[in-house]
């Protein structure tokens, strides 16, 4: 065999390894990162939670946090799924916009059930669709609760996902919506008045 | 299937047109004329599950997913031809009476057995054409098919119409009853129930552990029966959770699953909540078989305390799932398919971990 195609071998061989060594490097430092955006999102949020405020005052501070943290436009259009393609770009707008209410008005709706919360971030795990950091909810009087955050890096982390006891909630909120609307025709209009609806009879 | 004791039960529900009247809470969600999805329902998200939680991942969603869609074809096809066997056994049965039935004693024989046999003729018509409004066929848009693929549930117009059920019971007595019974009874006591409800269930846990050849599971089962019965009072005080036992999930549906038995389809029964055609044969009759008060002698009272055992175990799952039922009929705009994307996902994770739990049999102190 030539040397020098002993030697080019040697060299992408060599290439490889660095290649795989960067890698390997590179993906420890994403779930650092990661894990130090779910902690600092979390304690914030926790902080909030714990706080001596009235309840409306704690749903006002929450707002901004999960606005900023959140990638509500990437949740909704992984929950309209396949009708998302389908959509108007008016449509598409319209239920953006709602979707974002609606996703704010779930999570601050719990913010009043929970008090003295502890939230520790207990590891990370490396998804196809991004980082997965596990968390250890734990409040008084209740058994402690395992949640995953799904988080993407687009510019800055955002989380995309919540996975509690199994189950996705994008997940499942878009075969919510895609069995409403395989019931109604397809019409996406039409969830979006229902949308509208769930909004105002928000109390 | 009462002696399935506690579960942690999440009900929540779409109204059937018929029961319009009887709802007014969602007008809000359905425009007017629209159709709504049939059908209430509750469910039985985790059950003995509620002091721990599940460590999850998408990669065993996804794997479980696969296995259930095999599943889910061969179960059907399963079902298919159990219907048609049933119905080619009547005709070729009355085929054969016709054939050996000339003369008059014949004659007779045919005059007094005709009754039963046109009552089972339009009573097997009935079923047919019941059977056919309760399964969805296929959709030929490949999009939709994915979506039909996804939800496992092409008999869902039969399980609209049993969460119906279970959601007009819910409302109707299981949930003032259950609030009644928080307010009513002390949470200690409440708890104990709960308690002794999952030790007693150990047993099933522990022959599902021993089926699926999980002996660490089954170890920890039969230790947490052993001393929560003992030092537990009977199972009235969780002791063993504490000394390095929790409770684990175990039931003779996933022991199934480890054996590479398909699912089958989603179903929604009534009292039971949502499972697949696996886990409610396996829970319908291997776990009553397992379950120690089933042994319970007749006679001596304890017969009543089985009573007692059982609906207290009820009540305090219903009274402890009351808020998540509620939340889910607020935030979902058909809470059927919430529940069935939630059960579905939760229920693979479980199996996933279940097979993969190939810990050491000897204890973690001795490590």
């Amino acid at each position: 065999m030539p040397i020098s195609r002993v030697f080019a071998r040697r060299v992408l061989l060599g290439l490889a390894a660095v290649a795989t060594m960067a890698v390997s490097g590179a993906r420890p430092a994403l779930a650092d990162e990661a894990s130090d955006f779910v902690k600092s999102f979390g304690g914030q949020l926790v902080a909030i939670v714990n706080s001596d405020e009235p309840l409306e005052k704690k749903k006002q501070d929450v707002l901004p946090l999960l606005q900023k943290n959140l990638d509500i436009a990437e949740i909704g259009k992984f929950c309209l799924g396949r009708y998302w393609r389908a959509a108007t770009p008016e449509q598409q707008k319209r239920y953006l916009s709602l979707f974002d209410h609606v996703l704010v008005n779930a999570i601050t709706d719990r913010i009043g059930d929970y008090r003295g919360v502890t939230f520790i971030v207990t590891g990370t795990s490396h998804a196809p669709t991004g980082e997965l950091v596990s968390a250890k909810i734990d409040r008084p009087g209740q058994p402690e609760a395992d949640m995953q955050l799904l988080v993407v890096n687009n510019s800055g982390y955002k989380v995309v996902d919540m996975i509690g006891e199994g189950a996705s909630l994008r997940l499942t909120q878009r075969q919510d919506y895609s069995a409403y609307l395989q019931r109604h025709n397809g019409n996406v209009n039409t969830l979006n008045d229902a949308l509208q609806r769930q909004i105002e009879h928000h109390h | 299937m009462p002696q399935q004791f506690v579960r942690k039960i999440t009900l929540s529900a779409h109204i059937p047109i018929s029961l319009t009247e009887l709802y007014t809470h969602q007008d809000h969600i359905y425009p007017q004329g629209a159709s709504r999805p049939g059908g209430v329902a509750f469910m039985a998200i985790a059950r003995r599950g509620q002091k721990r939680t599940i460590q999850s991942g998408h990669a065993g969603q996804k794997a479980e997913t696969t296995r259930d869609r095999q599943g889910r074809f061969s179960g059907r096809r399963e079902l298919g031809t159990a219907m048609h066997a049933d119905f080619d056994g009547l005709e070729s049965e009355g085929a054969t009476r016709r054939d050996t039935g000339p003369g008059k004693e014949a004659e007779s024989v045919r005059g007094t057995s005709r009754l039963p046999r046109l009552a089972a003729g339009v009573l097997t018509l009935l079923t047919l054409t019941a059977c056919s409004s309760w399964r969805n066929p296929p959709p030929k848009d490949p999009d939709a098919l994915a979506d039909y693929k996804e939800a496992n549930d092409p008999y869902e117009p039969l399980n609209r119409k049993m969460y119906s059920l279970n959601m007009w019971a819910y409302h109707h007595a299981l949930r003032p009853v259950g609030k009644a019974w928080a307010w009513v009874v002390p949470k200690f006591a409440r708890d104990a129930i709960s308690n002794l409800s999952e030790t007693w269930n150990e047993p099933v846990a522990f022959f599902s552990d021993v089926g699926a050849g999980k002996s660490r599971r089954a170890g920890d089962s039969f230790m947490r029966f052993a001393i929560n019965m003992t030092a537990g009072v009977g199972g009235l005080i969780d002791v063993a959770t504490p000394v390095g036992y929790p409770q684990e999930d175990g039931n003779p549906g996933m022991t199934l699953a480890t054996w590479g038995v398909p699912s089958g389809p989603y179903l929604f029964l009534p009292g039971m909540g949502p499972g697949t055609v696996r886990d409610a044969a396996a829970d319908g009759i291997i776990s009553i078989g397992l379950a120690p008060i089933d042994y319970v002698p007749k006679g001596y009272g304890l017969l009543t305390f089985n009573w007692a055992y059982n609906i207290a175990g009820r009540l305090n799952g219903y009274a402890d799932a009351i808020d998540q039922i509620d939340n889910v009929e607020r935030d979902a705009l058909d809470p059927y398919a919430f529940i069935r994307s939630a059960w579905q996902q939760q229920q693979a994770v479980k199996i996933e971990a279940f097979r993969n739990d190939n810990r050491a049999t000897v204890p973690d102190w001795y490590n």
